[in-house]
């Protein structure tokens, strides 16, 4: 099959991927989502706008980062 | 200072005054919750296209009390109030009137802090209560209320030249919270210069007054160029500005204003911030942001809140109309066959739709490439003066019959773009962009166009058509 995008980068330039990255609070089990370098880091604690609490990335429920 | 000649200058009071009956502001007196009902009031409206003034009387904050001050939203809603407020009578004409005016900036006139009514009354650190001013939560997911239309001040430390922007604020505490300056702004450079030489960076923020006075400063300005004076030229007279409590005459703040509030941005301190529902529509990520530790607040006595919703016309009404200024100024310069621009709602900040009077071969693609040179437009379109760039059935009849997109389509990758822009791939830092030229060919000498002519009924015969309705009641008959 021939691709019909534009560029040079065939599938990869035309496949639609997620771009947002969520983490679930590990007090209440709510997701909300993040910018990249706030899950990167290591000195912001991310802020759970269910129940306000207060966690790093590695304490997280869980992570989606597509 | 004589009490009447105060209430006579411009101010959110004095425009609220001039548009006082009631088919402009609606007031609510009954009480509103500002955790999400004033907000929903405002999608309400939106979806009946209604968008009259919202003064909310009574707000009661998250806590359950009554807010010692009314909210106003909706203020620039309208496209008609907005540029009614600038005395343009059509607010089709607005982009032309806003390039010139800004375009001949008036230095802002500084008096003396008992003159300024803003610091009628002067709250110093212990007296210091961010969570009693009625700051709404906009949005399923905002973690908590936000200052929408908080007019971060800050000066650049070399030049001295301020320079101010609309940033959000979370309030997070009686005298803590987050701030947001988009990296690539001016404020954000002066904050940086401030941390390069290990200093705090001061700043103040004001909210609420006259529409001339929130879209002059908002223009779009070269570093560092004063927004203060782009707000006097659209007055059409100096603004006048007093020496702020805590940073005196390094941060001058609008004397007319209704509530500032003044801290610092201390060096190297980050929090969490948002998620906020952006202009986009979407509700952007937590992110982190500086932090603002408040030393003061001053205010008008019978003080009035003022708050943008965010994503709603409210705010992107007077936003896009300052585009449509600045983008106006910069067509022109390569295109003068331009006649009109818009900057259209439905395509939040990303689309322009520019309009020519008979361009010459190659014009609207220049001017095409010149508004694709705006960081914010994603794609612009060029029509001619038989398109209402205002109607967007008109521009897209425009587009299904006047472009062949082989030859009509110009992309450009790798610009500079919002990074708000929701369909980004993870980590670009630019942007792919469209202009489109939806004109026609270029007249040639007296004759016809060499082109189609539009269908169309003699304009007598269209009269005796509206006549012949105006006898009957339109409301029961079918929708499209």
């Amino acid at each position: 099959m021939t691709e019909t995008g534009s560029g040079t980068g065939g599938a990869a330039m035309t496949e639609k991927r997620g771009n947002t990255c969520w983490v679930q609070c590990p007090k209440c089990s709510a997701w909300h989502h993040v910018a990249p370098d706030l899950l990167r880091s290591t000195h912001v604690k991310m802020h759970c706008p269910s129940c306000h609490f207060e966690f790093f990335a590695a304490e997280a429920q869980a992570v989606i980062d597509p | 200072m004589d009490k009447s000649l105060k209430s006579a200058l411009p101010s959110l009071g004095s425009f609220l005054t001039g548009f006082g009956s009631e088919s402009v502001v609606l007031r609510m007196a009954a009480p509103i919750a500002t955790v999400h009902d004033i907000t929903a009031l405002q999608y309400a409206l939106q979806e009946k296209k209604r968008y009259p003034i919202v003064f909310a009387e009574k707000p009661i904050l998250s806590d359950g009390r009554e807010s010692a001050f009314p909210v106003v939203c909706n203020l620039t809603a309208s496209r008609e109030v907005t540029a009614a407020a600038l005395g343009v009578e059509d607010h089709r004409a607005f982009a032309k009137t806003y390039a010139s005016a800004v375009g001949s900036p008036i230095a802002p006139l500084v008096v003396s802090r008992d003159e300024a009514p803003v610091q009628e009354v002067v709250q110093h650190s212990d007296e210091v209560n961010l969570l009693d001013l009625p700051a709404l939560t906009q949005h399923v997911g905002d973690p908590g209320p936000y200052l929408t239309a908080a007019h971060a001040t800050t000066y650049d430390p070399d030049t001295l030249v301020d320079n101010v922007a609309i940033q959000r604020c979370w309030v997070k505490g009686a005298a803590a919270m987050s701030y947001f300056p988009y990296p690539a702004t001016h404020n954000a450079r002066n904050m940086r210069k401030f941390w390069e030489r290990g200093e705090d960076c001061p700043i103040a923020f004001w909210i609420g007054h006259h529409p001339l006075v929130l879209m002059g400063t908002q223009a779009k300005m070269g570093y560092p160029e004063s927004h203060l004076s782009a707000a006097g030229g659209l007055l059409g007279q100096p603004l006048r500005v007093a020496p702020s409590v805590t940073h005196g005459e390094r941060i001058l703040v609008p004397a007319d204003a209704e509530i500032v509030i003044e801290g610092w941005v201390p060096k190297d301190t980050f929090g969490p911030d948002g998620p906020f529902g952006e202009y986009t529509g979407y509700l952007g990520p937590q992110m982190i942001a500086p932090t603002c530790e408040v030393t003061c607040i001053t205010r008008r006595q019978n003080a009035i809140y003022h708050d943008y919703g965010s994503g709603l016309d409210d705010m992107l009404v007077p936003d896009n109309m300052v585009m449509e200024g600045k983008l106006y100024a910069m067509v022109a310069q390569v295109a003068p066959s331009l006649v009109n621009v818009h900057v259209p709602t439905s395509g939040r900040r990303f689309h322009a739709y520019l309009q020519f009077d008979n361009p010459a071969q190659g014009e609207a693609r220049d001017g095409l490439m010149a508004a694709l040179s705006y960081r914010r437009v994603k794609t612009a379109i060029a029509v001619n003066t038989d398109v209402d760039v205002f109607e967007e059935t008109d521009m897209l009849w425009a587009l299904a019959t006047r472009v062949q997109w082989d030859r009509d389509s110009i992309g450009v990758s790798g610009l500079s773009g919002s990074m708000l822009d929701p369909s980004l791939p993870k980590g670009a830092r630019t942007t792919s962009k469209l202009g489109i030229d939806a004109t026609l060919p270029p007249g040639e000498g007296a004759g016809p166009s060499p082109s189609l002519p539009r269908s169309r009924v003699p304009e007598d015969a269209l009269e005796r058509a509206r006549d012949l309705l105006k006898s009957h009641s339109a409301e029961e008959w079918p929708l499209g």
